[in-house]
């Protein structure tokens, strides 16, 4: 992937725009609630840009177009709990939070019930946040020490060394502000390669026409319900249902629980604000997240045009000509170009059979196109496998690859570098609200609240600033290590995430709406739903986002059972 | 940290009370109009 002067320019530039305007838009009060909640000053469209930064990070940007060119549209499911996990929250949670004026979420567990669920609650939350914090580190350099050619180690400690700088100074508030720039740089950026996809598709080919491409091979699968010939598939990760039940669960406990979340709605000026902000996120989010999806259908019809690589990880794919395995993959390599012509004349005759409203021409080509595709599909498997004989640690799963490479074989210099910035941009935006949240449960959960010492809040504001450079140095540690662990540690640790979110939510929603529980009975429960969910997950019984739903579940089934069992054992 | 003082905040005269409602209604019509828009697409581009 060539990486000219012109993209160093623009990468550089936009980089160091966004700390400069990070430091300078950063003077906030020198207390705990100058630091960690801006002095709960941010309107709600800085909210709103503040909540939906943390939430993409620099993978989503990456996977989400591979994921729509392997799998179709399907993936969008996956939000669709989202607005209805948003009402709920702004029925229960905030208002709650705000008459509260907590800092972090888990002040009002030990409000509701005790100081040891508080503190079990915010250490799952440590404990998971802080390593797949690091893991955010760790991936957008996979991809590009993989796609470029730079230094693993170096691309890290800029990645998280230069966030930790306008983070440790800023704090929430530069984390908002620089928020607001990386959106537009992102999505605007994010458009013009999708423009770059549309425009290069032959003439007569317009959107309409290519829609009718993908969607005949199989790529517009929108809506799809999980149903197979032997009923329900509970594994099979993104339908209607899982995303609508399993996302609402999800959603509600990363947007309600998750000090990440929380801590950026909590800077808001008042609880109107905070619901605006998640509000308006509810709304936008599944069709801004459709359009990114549909970027990766136009690279795929893109391809149907144009010779697509037969594997899309450059590095991988050099490695593996270089190894014993050269003759295996140039053999399948052949066989998939030699499927390009058919796919071509298939994709034309569709245009035109579309654009001149031939029905009767439409089903035979559907079924090329569908035999082209599963041909080409078989080809890339074997390929895989081959990847992943190669390098068993890549998985030979080269989804995260697909749109970069897009990037680099089609996008003139200058835009690449702006590509490779938004990767920057969207990964600092969630890491940068990650370290302040892991800051602000550090300060406000343990150390204030088991200090002996009393301290001024100039005292405060330095142990603040101090977790937060703490937390960044060991992000930066743990993908420095995890790097030998590969793509696999990525999925590692996304699983590792709802082994923890479901019985976070599940104590939420126990102290909203079982008033008759105590903090002991929670406690016990937590810990029973806790070792459920590690069993479920271990007998893989169900896809991993059915765990949130188990989690909050059994801590909402044994925490009244436990209860009533305590109320009889005291005399 | 939490306050002694549980008392929400009084919305300032010149804010207008938050219309809950409308807006739960508004997300969730979206979502509705929505899912059955994307079935639409499913459908239609098969």
């Amino acid at each position: 992937m060539n990486f000219s002067g012109i993209d160093w320019i623009v990468l550089l530039g936009t980089l160091t725009i966004i700390i400069v305007y990070g430091i300078y838009k950063s003077r906030t009060s020198r207390n705990l609630e100058g630091y960690f909640l801006s002095d709960r000053q941010m309107p709600w469209w800085l909210v709103l840009l503040s909540i939906m930064g943390t939430q993409a990070s620099a993978v989503t940007f990456l996977t989400a177009p591979g994921q729509a060119y392997s799998d179709g549209m399907r993936f969008v499911q996956y939000y669709f709990g989202l607005p209805l996990a948003m009402v709920v929250l702004c029925i229960t949670l905030v208002p709650i939070f705000h008459r509260l004026k907590v800092f972090t979420a888990y002040e009002y567990l030990e409000q509701r019930f005790d100081l040891k669920t508080r503190s079990l609650t915010s250490f799952l939350f440590l404990l998971s946040r802080g390593l797949s914090t690091g893991i955010s580190v760790i991936a957008p350099s996979i991809v590009l020490h993989s796609m470029l050619g730079w230094d693993f180690f170096l691309t890290n400690i800029a990645m998280g060394g230069l966030l930790i700088i306008y983070t440790t100074t800023g704090g929430a508030k530069a984390v908002a502000y620089t928020q607001q720039i990386q959106f537009v740089i992102i999505y605007a950026a994010m458009f013009i390669a999708g423009w770059y996809a549309i425009n290069g598709l032959p003439e007569g080919v317009g959107i309409t026409e290519a829609l009718h491409i993908g969607g005949k091979a199989g790529k517009m699968n929108v809506i799809t319900t999980g149903m197979t010939e032997d009923g329900f598939n509970w594994k099979d990760r993104y339908n209607i249902w899982s995303g609508v039940i399993g996302g609402f669960f999800l959603a509600l406990s990363y947007f309600g629980t998750d000090q990440s979340q929380v801590g950026r709605y909590l800077t808001a000026k008042n609880e109107k604000q905070s619901k605006l902000g998640l509000l308006t996120n509810g709304l936008v989010k599944v069709p801004l997240q459709f359009v990114i999806l549909g970027i990766g259908l136009f690279i795929f019809v893109f391809y149907q045009f144009y010779t697509p690589p037969a594997y899309f990880n450059l590095s991988e794919e050099k490695g593996i000509l270089e190894s014993k395995y050269a003759a295996a993959y140039k053999e399948q390599k052949l066989h998939f170009d030699s499927l390009q012509s058919a796919k071509k004349s298939a994709a034309i005759q569709l245009a035109a059979a579309v654009k001149d409203n031939e029905a009767s021409v439409v089903d035979p080509l559907r079924d090329q196109i569908q035999a082209n595709e599963l041909q080409s599909k078989k080809i890339r498997d074997s390929i895989r496998s081959i990847a992943r004989q190669y390098n068993p640690s890549g998985q030979g799963n080269d989804t995260n690859y697909i749109f970069l490479r897009f990037v680099g074989d089609v996008l003139p210099a200058g835009l690449v570098g702006l590509i490779i910035a938004i990767i920057f941009l969207a990964a600092w935006g969630s890491i940068a609200a990650a370290l302040n949240s892991l800051a602000s449960c550090t300060m406000i959960d343990f150390h204030k609240k088991f200090s002996t010492t009393q301290m001024s809040p100039e005292k405060e504001y330095r142990w603040s600033k101090m977790y937060t450079i703490l937390w960044g140095v060991f992000c930066v540690v743990i993908a420095q290590f995890a790097y030998n662990f590969g793509n696999s540690l990525i999925e590692a640790v996304n699983i590792l995430g709802s082994w923890f979110y479901g019985t976070i939510l599940g104590i939420f929603l126990t102290a909203f709406y079982l008033k008759r529980v105590k903090g002991s009975a929670v406690f016990y429960a937590a810990l029973i739903a806790e070792a459920i969910v590690i069993g479920i997950y271990f007998l893989d019984i169900v896809s991993f986002l059915w765990l949130n739903v188990v989690g909050a579940a059994a801590v909402l089934l044994f925490s009244p059972l436990l209860q009533l069992f305590m109320e009889k054992k005291k005399p | 940290m939490m306050t002694s003082n549980n008392k929400q905040e009084a919305p300032s005269p010149s804010e207008k009370p938050f219309p809950d409602r409308k807006w739960y209604a508004a997300v969730l019509l979206t979502l509705g109009v929505l899912v059955i828009l994307f079935y639409y697409f499913t459908k239609h581009f098969k």
